[in-house]
């Protein structure tokens, strides 16, 4: 399985913990990230639409918002599955180079 | 409207027509709460993001896996079209052979001797099967086409020095026409071509085949640098006009190099730049008067299945 790019992992993890709208989603990535991703608009619909195409997202509920469209989009169960497998591989890779930086002495790790 | 968000909506009318339809309020929403109080012009990083945006989602259209089906079917028509080209291609060649013979005489000829009509017609009726085959859909036809082809290619191939370019692929050319109408995408093409449409651009594609195999020598320097455009026209032209349909423009995309290549394009490569610029200005403005008669034919359905709101459909 190919590896998940930053900001289609912080995405499905914004949205792990419940349906978001657009702009609901960019402050909590940001938040999530530690203000290091700041995921634009042209970006995050480019990214909605290949999620929802890939069926690890979808569209949840629609509201109206000063006369405005809000969608909300959730997390499917394939997106779940797949958001978990990433974890877990990343939880892997970062164990491996702790244990190694921990053997050599090297990188200042507790 | 502010004029942050007029100038929002100039942005996003970049993106195609169902993506619009169905986000830009929810992306306005998402922008506007973005933009910083007072701020009347999209950050430039914004602007960059929203067109990058823009060409992935017509990128993900036209080439993604959601657009694999309409590549399928382009594939088809092309191959489906193919026989018909070839035949328009040899029925050129026999009229340019005929021309300088053109008159009176010719019937006096033919009229005492019949056979004759039959050895110019020949190469015309061997292409001619391939096609019937693709439009009535019969392996009979095309086993009829294959064998016809053999028998008119017996007499000339051994002859013919093959290892040349130019005697190669008209030759392979030749070979693929006769051998797709045995196959099933082509039938399956065929049900997809607006078979009417087709009728009434062939005889232009004639003429513009014919102007193209115009001998050298009957031609003054200076027109015969030109003698390709009209080939050329008329087949931009046609694109032009399959282009405003998912369908027609991945056709048009495959075929267009291979059709080029069936017009003589003589010393097009090496023409000096003025006149290399103003024969693609000429390619050019064929092409948008094609798209802009299919407008005014059929505005209903100029979007040729744009309009739709399937997210991610093939454009």
């Amino acid at each position: 399985m190919r590896s998940m790019q930053e900001p289609t992992f912080l995405i499905l993890t914004a949205l792990a913990a419940g349906p978001q709208h657009g702009y609901g989603l960019i402050t909590d990535v940001e938040q999530i990230s530690e203000g290091r991703v700041r995921l634009r608009a042209g970006t995050l619909y480019a990214a909605f639409e290949r999620l929802q195409e890939e069926g690890l997202i979808a569209e949840d509920r629609e509201e109206i918002v000063d006369g405005r469209v809000r969608r909300y989009y959730r997390l499917t169960d394939d997106g779940a599955t797949r958001l978990a497998a990433e974890a877990e591989r990343m939880r892997h890779h970062a164990r491996a180079a702790s244990t190694r930086l921990r053997a050599a002495g090297l990188g200042g790790m507790a | 409207m502010t004029s942050l968000e007029a100038r929002y909506r100039r942005l996003l009318a970049c993106y195609p027509h169902d993506h619009r339809t169905r986000h830009e309020e929810d992306m306005i929403g998402v922008l506007l709460a973005g933009s910083r109080p007072g701020q009347t012009r999209p950050h430039l990083a914004d602007t960059a993001d929203l067109l990058a945006g823009a060409v992935r989602m017509h990128c993900r259209r036209a080439f993604g896996t959601v657009s694999a089906p309409a590549w399928r079917d382009a594939v088809a028509v092309g191959m489906a079209l193919w026989p018909l080209l070839i035949l328009t291609d040899t029925l050129a060649r026999q009229i340019m052979f005929l021309a300088p013979s053109i008159g009176v005489g010719l019937l006096h000829h033919w009229t005492q001797e019949p056979g004759s009509i039959l050895f110019w017609a020949r190469p015309v009726i061997v292409f001619a099967l391939p096609v019937l085959a693709v439009a009535l859909r019969r392996r009979g036809v095309a086993a009829l086409g294959a064998l016809a082809f053999l028998l008119y290619a017996d007499t000339s191939l051994l002859t013919r020095p093959l290892a040349l370019p130019n005697v190669a692929l008209p030759l392979l050319a030749q070979v693929v026409a006769v051998a797709v109408a045995f196959t099933g995408p082509a039938r399956r093409g065929a049900s997809l071509i607006p078979w009417r449409t087709v009728m009434l651009w062939t005889p232009f594609g004639l003429v513009g085949l014919a102007a193209s195999k115009l001998g050298g020598g009957l031609l003054g320097h200076e027109i015969a640098l030109w003698k390709p455009v009209p080939w050329l026209i008329i087949m931009a032209a046609a694109a032009g006009y399959a282009a405003r349909s998912v369908l027609g423009r991945r056709a048009s995309l495959l075929l267009f190099l291979p059709v080029a290549a069936l017009g003589d394009l003589g010393k097009l490569p090496s023409l000096p730049t003025p006149l290399a610029l103003a024969q693609i200005g000429c390619v050019l403005g064929a092409f948008a008067m094609g798209t802009m008669l299919r407008d005014s034919k059929n505005p209903r359905k100029a979007g040729g299945g744009r309009r739709t709101h399937t997210p991610g459909c093939p454009r």
